[in-house]
C-alpha cells in the first residue's frame, strides 16, 4: 500500500472540510474513522495499473482557514505529497486567496513532484441560479494550466466530482512514485537527523560494567 | 570516573556483581513488581486506551504494557539485549558530560535501530508478532528515556547546571519556554471571541476547556516520549468532544486550532516547548507519524502563533475595551514579575543547598513515579544483585540522585541503610496513591461541574468503568447528555 500526505488549504468559508468529509464518507472503501477528530482523516482509493489494483492511502491534514492562522500552514504542508487548494466559485476573493496558497506552496515546498489540485467548490449553488457564480470556470482553469495544477469544479454538498479529485491525485502520485523507483532506489536513506556525525562505541555484551571502581 | 555516573547510572556501580541473577533470585523483585503492576495498570490505562484504535480500523491492535516488556526483557535468553542496553547507557553517560540535543537524538536513535535489529536474534523477541514487537520497542524507548531523562529534557538539565553551561539547543528550549510564558502572560485575558472561534460554541464550555488544559498539563508528569504524546492526544480528544457537543466537529481545523490555542493560553502549562522538542527528538521516528504527527504539529503551530502574537492577530470588536483590558492585564503582569524577581532571589539561596525532600520530588513528578520505580527494579537486575527493596528507591529517581550528586561530594553510592529505603519506598507508593486519588477526585469534580444535570452517581460509575480516562469519560457523558 502506498501512503501519501495531502494538505488541505483554503479560506474558512470555502467548505474545504466538507470536501474531505464527503470523500471520507462516500468512498467505497471501508470507512476509516479517525481516532481523535476530524482535523486529521485518512482514506484510501484504489487505482488500476494494467490489471493490478493498487491501494493508495491518503493522510489528509486539514489547516485552519482563517486569515489569522495563515502562519501555521508551513507546519502542515512540509513533507506533503499533495495539496488540495480550495476556493468557492461564489466568492470572488476566494480564488485570489487560493492563488496565494499556490504561490506559497511553489516557493516554500522543496519538492518538484508536489501535486497541487485547485478545486472550485459549491457548483450546486449555481445549478439553479447561474447568477451566483462570480468566478469564471475559464479563468480558474487557465490559471491552473499555466501553473501546472490539476483543476476541477465540484460540490461537496451533492458529492459531484469529489471522489474524482482523490482518484486523480492518487494516480498522479502513483506515476511519480513509479518513476522515482526506477530512477533511484536508495534516495531516501539516511536523510534524517541532520548532519550530526557522531557515534558511541558500538554497544557490546562484554562491556563489563566498565568505569572506575 | 565521574561521580555523576556513579550515582546516575547504577549500572556502573559495583563492577564485581555484574552477572545477571538467576531467575529465582528475583523472587522478591517479582513479587514486588506484581504489587506495583496493579497500580501501574491504572495509570497507564489511559495511555493504553488512546492507542487502542477502533477494532475495524486495524486488525493488529497495538497495546502498550511496560510490565510485559520488562518481563520479556528479563528472560535469561534476552540477556545479551540487556547487556547491550546497559553498555549503551553506560557509554552515553560516560563519554561526554553534556551532549548537544542533536547528538543525543542521533545517539539514541542509533541505539534504537541497533537494538531493534538485535531483537531478531534473541528469544523471546525473535518469536514475537508485530504487535508484541511494537510493545518491546516502546518498552526500550521508555526504559532508556526514563534513564536518560535528566540529561535529555531541557528543564531537568537546568536543575543541574546554569543555563549558560548548556548547549545551544537545550538552552534555546529553555529560553523559548520563557518567551512563550511571557506571551501567555501578556495575553492571558484573551477570550474565545478574540480567536475567531465559531459563534456556535457556547461560553459555558469554558469548563471543558479547563479540563483539556489540565490534561495537557500532565505532560510534565511523564518521562517517556510516548506518554507525553498521549497527553497531547487526550487533550485534542477533549477539544473534539467540545466541538462535537456544539455540532462543529466536521469543521476540522477551522474550529480545532482556535480552541487549542485557547487551551494553551489558559492552561498554564509548564515547559511546553521543551516537551514538544523532547518528543520530536526522542520519539522513535517510525512511531511519530500520521495522527500523532498531525496533532504534535498542530500544537507546535499553536505555540508558534502564541509566540508571535500581537494585536493584529486577534479579532477585536471594540478597540477601546480591548486597550483597557490589555493595559489592566499589563499592570497585573508587571506586578507578578516584580514578585517573581523577589522570589527568585530567595530561590537562588535555596538552590545552594539543594534540600529537595523526597516528598517534594514526588509532587513534582508524581505519575511517572511507579514507572520509575519499575525502571529502578530493572537496575537491580542490571547490577545483578538479588533484588531487595534497598535498591529500589534511590535509583528510582534519576533526577533526585543526580541532583544530589552534584552537591554532595562523591559519597559512595550504596551507603543507604536498608530500613530507611524501605520506608522511602513505602512512602513513594503512599504518595503516588494519594496523588492518584486526588487526580481522580479532581476529574470527578470537573465532570460534575460540566454535567450538572446528570446524577453524580452516574458520572462516578462512568469514571470507574472508564478508569478515569478523561477523554473517554467526556465522550461517554456527552453521548448520554444528548
Amino acid at each position: 500500500m502506498l501512503q501519501f500526505k495531502l494538505v488541505l488549504l483554503g479560506d474558512s468559508s470555502v467548505g474545504k472540510s466538507s470536501i474531505v468529509n464527503r470523500f471520507v464518507k462516500d468512498s467505497f472503501d471501508e470507512f476509516r474513522e479517525s481516532t481523535i477528530g476530524a482535523a486529521f482523516l485518512s482514506q484510501t482509493v484504489t487505482i488500476k495499473d494494467d490489471d493490478q489494483d493498487v491501494t493508495v492511502k491518503f493522510e489528509i491534514w486539514d489547516t485552519a482557514g482563517q486569515e489569522r492562522y495563515k502562519s501555521l500552514a508551513p507546519m502542515y504542508y512540509r513533507n506533503s505529497n499533495a495539496a488540495l487548494v480550495v476556493y468557492d466559485i461564489t466568492q470572488a476573493d476566494s480564488l485570489e486567496k487560493a492563488q496565494s496558497w499556490v504561490h506559497e506552496l511553489k516557493n516554500k515546498v522543496d519538492d518538484n513532484n508536489l501535486v497541487i489540485y485547485l478545486v472550485g467548490n459549491k457548483v450546486d449553488l449555481t445549478k439553479d441560479d447561474e447568477e451566483k457564480r462570480v468566478v469564471d470556470r475559464d479563468v480558474a482553469e487557465k490559471y491552473a494550466q499555466e501553473n501546472g495544477l490539476l483543476f476541477n469544479e465540484v460540490s461537496a454538498k451533492t458529492g459531484e466530482g469529489i471522489q474524482q479529485i482523490f482518484q486523480t491525485i492518487g494516480e498522479n502520485l502513483y506515476e511519480v512514485r513509479k518513476k522515482e523507483n526506477t530512477t533511484n532506489n536508495s534516495n531516501m536513506a539516511n536523510r534524517a537527523h541532520g548532519q550530526v556525525d557522531i557515534q558511541l562505541p558500538r554497544p557490546s555484551t562484554n562491556d563489563s560494567t566498565s568505569c572506575c571502581s | 570516573m565521574s561521580d555523576l555516573l556513579k550515582e546516575f547510572d547504577p549500572l556502573s556501580q559495583d563492577s564485581n556483581t555484574q552477572e545477571i541473577p538467576e531467575p529465582n533470585t528475583n523472587t522478591t523483585e517479582n513479587s514486588k513488581s506484581n504489587t506495583n503492576d496493579n497500580d501501574n495498570n491504572s495509570i497507564t490505562s489511559e495511555t493504553k486506551s488512546s492507542l487502542t484504535k477502533k477494532p475495524d480500523d486495524r486488525q493488529d491492535e497495538y497495546f502498550f504494557d511496560f510490565q510485559v516488556f520488562i518481563n520479556d526483557f528479563k528472560e535469561p535468553n534476552a540477556e545479551p539485549l540487556v547487556k547491550y542496553t546497559r553498555s549503551f547507557l553506560n557509554n552515553f553517560v560516560t563519554q561526554k558530560a553534556l551532549w548537544t540535543a542533536s547528538e543525543q537524538q542521533k545517539l539514541i536513535n542509533d541505539f534504537k535501530l541497533f537494538i531493534f535489529e538485535k531483537f531478531n536474534q534473541f528469544k523471546p523477541f525473535n518469536e514475537f508478532n508485530k504487535v508484541k514487537l511494537r510493545n518491546s520497542q516502546e518498552g526500550i524507548e521508555k526504559l532508556i528515556m526514563g534513564k536518560l531523562y535528566p540529561l535529555c529534557f531541557s528543564p531537568e538539565l537546568l536543575r543541574k547546571m546554569p543555563i549558560d553551561k548548556l548547549d545551544e539547543e537545550h538552552k534555546n528550549d529553555i529560553l523559548e519556554d520563557g518567551f512563550l510564558q511571557e506571551k501567555i502572560d501578556e495575553y492571558a485575558f484573551i477570550e474565545l471571541d478574540n480567536l475567531d472561534v465559531n459563534k456556535k460554541i457556547s461560553l459555558k464550555l469554558g469548563k471543558f476547556l479547563k479540563l483539556a488544559g489540565k490534561e495537557l498539563n500532565k505532560i510534565n508528569q511523564f518521562k517517556a516520549p510516548r506518554d507525553k504524546m498521549v497527553c497531547i492526544l487526550n487533550t485534542c480528544k477533549i477539544i473534539f468532544s467540545i466541538l462535537k457537543h456544539s455540532k462543529l466537529e466536521q469543521d476540522g481545523a477551522d474550529s480545532f486550532i482556535p480552541l487549542l490555542i485557547y487551551v494553551i493560553i489558559h492552561g498554564n502549562i509548564q515547559h511546553l516547548i521543551s516537551n514538544i522538542r523532547f518528543i520530536e527528538r526522542f520519539r522513535y521516528e517510525r512511531f511519530l507519524k500520521s495522527e500523532d504527527q498531525y496533532y504534535l504539529s498542530s500544537l507546535q503551530g499553536a505555540t508558534n502563533f502564541i509566540a508571535n502574537l500581537s494585536k493584529k492577530d486577534l479579532a477585536i470588536s471594540n478597540d477601546e475595551v480591548y486597550e483597557k483590558t490589555y493595559n489592566d492585564n499589563q499592570i497585573r503582569v508587571n506586578e507578578k514579575k516584580k514578585q517573581e524577581i523577589e522570589l527568585g532571589k530567595k530561590g537562588n539561596v535555596q538552590n545552594e543547598d539543594i534540600a529537595i525532600t523526597n516528598d517534594q520530588e514526588y509532587s513534582y513528578n508524581p505519575i511517572d513515579e511507579i514507572a520509575s520505580s519499575m525502571v529502578s527494579m530493572f537496575n537491580d537486575f542490571f547490577i545483578g544483585q538479588p533484588a531487595t527493596t534497598t535498591k529500589i528507591e534511590p535509583q528510582g529517581k534519576p533526577t533526585l540522585t543526580t541532583v544530589a550528586t552534584e552537591t554532595s561530594t562523591s559519597m559512595p553510592p550504596n551507603t543507604n541503610i536498608s530500613s530507611e529505603s524501605m520506608t522511602n519506598d513505602r512512602k513513594i507508593r503512599k504518595a503516588v496513591k494519594k496523588m492518584e486519588e486526588q487526580e481522580q477526585q479532581e476529574t470527578l469534580e470537573a465532570l460534575y461541574d460540566m454535567f450538572p444535570d446528570l446524577p453524580r452517581e452516574l458520572i462516578e460509575d462512568i469514571c470507574i468503568a472508564k478508569k478515569y480516562r478523561t477523554g473517554v469519560c467526556v465522550d461517554t457523558l456527552l453521548n448520554l447528555y444528548e
